[in-house]
């Protein structure tokens, strides 16, 4: 038996680094660019909680969209500052059948030095965009859903976030906790390694095997992936998850029905679009999207020249003191 | 019938050929540690009936395992949900997948916090760590190929792991050379070879194997979702 391997294409991500970047237009956006028309308005909440911190302020006014985390642009926000396009082009597997699924597909990094800074996205109504290009989401929630929502996030303020507990952090939230991850394509399978959520890995089946009936798995917190592609977009379908999760920090909820429709674009070198649809029938009345994206770091710049392109270890349980203090699914 | 020994003894030499060439090999020539299943992981509490000659401690060492060995388990890290550090990663009753791409050979654990190591491959004359890495629990590891072996060199690590349930000691000097020899499709040989002088008086060397489960896969095992 013969099975195939992948190749090494890592010059171009060290070259890369060596040069002055530019940023799309579309990741521009992120830093306060206006929305598209039509887009609606921050939610009453926001607008209440800005209102009221510029009270506490003394009238000063609040920062527009405030809130912690960063807005992530359509396509993932740049990091170079150059003005010039001398990005090479988005990396491909030569088209050869030992590749399997990714030949002639676009590759995500892996075999280059480096890895994906991943954005820190607090709450997906703000800190994030819709398919249309919209910052502002409004979740399609049931009452039941919402009223669950408010309490996590405006009474509870967020204290009782599984991830306090050092769990990972579920689907799509991987992607919105502030590791860096790194994306290694089998000829049957992706494997995503992240530095945090408690340092752990997600395989995706590539095999042509099909969903589970979610009701034949044991849920879990990563659920089970399948995945295929669309053109060069990684459609990545999962299910099979427990409810211990939440979908950000701010606490929107799903349950063990969800099913998430994850759609990875590497749209230029350095940028990766992550649109996630979440479809969870329980908590939310039809299925809605959420536009991310993530940021090629090669080796040779940035803040991470120490990680030589290279994951680090973070042990979320090795500094968890504050299980004691917090409540919640598994708090005493 | 006169003529057997010679048979048997060409049986004999035969056998390594036959077990060779029912290994898999990838497309880069090198045997493939993977397949559809995944590797059972024996639970080896205690490391010493596998060391041959027993176990080197120095007298710092002894006195430490002796101290463990009056407190365990209670103080054993691993109940703190943290990862078990290398070698004992190997040593939990958990599964394991061998994952090879170019130039790197990804490990993925279904225990130990379902942790994952991420293994640069180059020659054994290209071995090299960081002047002064951040201590780890699982180290900085470097690999190579020795024929059909798979030998990791790994450095860097933290004190905080034990080396086995029953408290083997090790600290921050601790280096660790690991050989992975596929010896037939089900079975995979794990060498380790420990040297921490600080708590044994010479490198000593641990043999242990791991079996294939074929058409099995990984499932997600949450150390510290039962952490109380």
């Amino acid at each position: 038996m013969t099975r195939p391997i992948t190749s090494v294409l890592t010059a171009a991500g060290i070259l890369v680094g060596l040069s002055l970047l530019s940023v799309p237009a579309a990741a521009q956006r992120g830093g306060g660019a206006p929305d598209p028309a039509g887009c609606p308005g921050p939610p009453q909440w926001l607008v209440e909680r800005n209102a009221a911190a510029a009270a506490a302020r003394g009238g000063a006014p609040a920062a527009q969209g405030a809130g912690r985390g960063a807005a992530a642009g359509g396509a993932g926000r740049g990091r170079g500052r150059g003005a010039a396009a001398e990005l090479p082009p988005v990396p491909r597997f030569p088209n050869e059948p030992q590749y399997g699924v990714q030949a002639g597909k676009p590759d995500f990094g892996g075999l280059a030095k480096g890895v994906w800074s991943v954005p820190y996205i607090v709450n997906l109504q703000i800190n994030a965009h819709d398919e249309k290009g919209c910052q502002y989401i409004y979740p399609p929630f049931t009452p039941a859903a919402k009223a669950l929502w408010e309490q996590r996030e405006l009474k509870d303020l967020e204290k009782d976030d599984p991830e306090g507990f050092c769990l990972p952090p579920g689907v799509p939230r991987m992607l919105y906790t502030p590791y860096p991850t790194q994306i290694y394509q089998m000829p049957d399978r992706i494997l995503f390694v992240f530095e945090g959520g408690a340092h752990v890995w997600r395989v995706v089946y590539m095999d042509g095997r099909k969903l589970p009936n979610p009701d034949d798995v044991n849920p879990t917190y990563l659920g089970y992936s399948v995945a295929h592609w669309e053109g060069d977009t990684l459609v990545i379908e999962s299910n099979g998850f427990n409810n211990r999760t939440w979908l950000d920090a701010s606490g929107h909820p799903h349950g063990e029905k969800l099913k998430v429709t994850e759609k990875l674009t590497r749209t230029d070198f350095n940028n990766i679009k992550v649109e996630a649809t979440i479809d969870d029938p329980e908590f939310y009345t039809k299925p809605w999207t959420v536009v991310t994206g993530i940021t090629w770091t090669p080796n040779t710049t940035g803040p991470f020249t120490m990680r030589g392109g290279e994951i680090l270890e973070y042990i979320c349980q090795e500094n968890n003191k504050d299980q004691i203090h917090i409540k919640g699914v598994l708090g005493r | 019938m006169k003529n057997w020994p010679i048979l048997a003894a060409g049986l004999c030499a035969l056998l390594p050929v036959i077990g060779q060439s029912s290994l898999g090999r990838l497309s880069d020539g090198h045997v493939d540690l993977g397949g559809p299943g995944v590797w059972s992981l024996p639970a080896v509490p205690d490391v010493t009936p596998h060391v041959k000659g027993g176990v080197p401690l120095s007298a710092k060492g002894k006195q430490v395992w002796d101290e463990r060995r009056r407190t365990q388990p209670a103080a054993d890290p691993e109940r703190a949900c943290l990862p078990s550090g290398v070698p004992r990663i190997m040593y939990m009753p958990y599964s394991m997948e061998i994952l090879q791409v170019p130039n790197r050979v990804v490990i993925v654990y279904e225990g130990g916090t379902h942790i994952f190591r991420s293994i640069p491959i180059g020659t054994k004359a290209g071995l090299k760590h960081p002047a002064d890495p951040n201590p780890t629990y699982l180290g900085d590891s470097y690999g190579w190929w020795d024929g059909d072996s798979l030998m990791v060199d790994v450095v860097g690590f933290n004190d905080r792991t034990w080396l086995d349930s029953f408290g083997h000691p090790h600290g921050e000097k601790l280096h660790v050379v690991e050989k992975y020899t596929r010896r037939d499709s089900l079975t995979l040989e794990y060498t380790v070879t420990i040297d921490d002088p600080e708590y044994y008086t010479k490198p000593w060397t641990v043999t242990t194997s791991a079996t294939y489960r074929p058409n099995d896969r990984l499932k997600e095992y949450i150390c510290q979702e039962q952490q109380r």
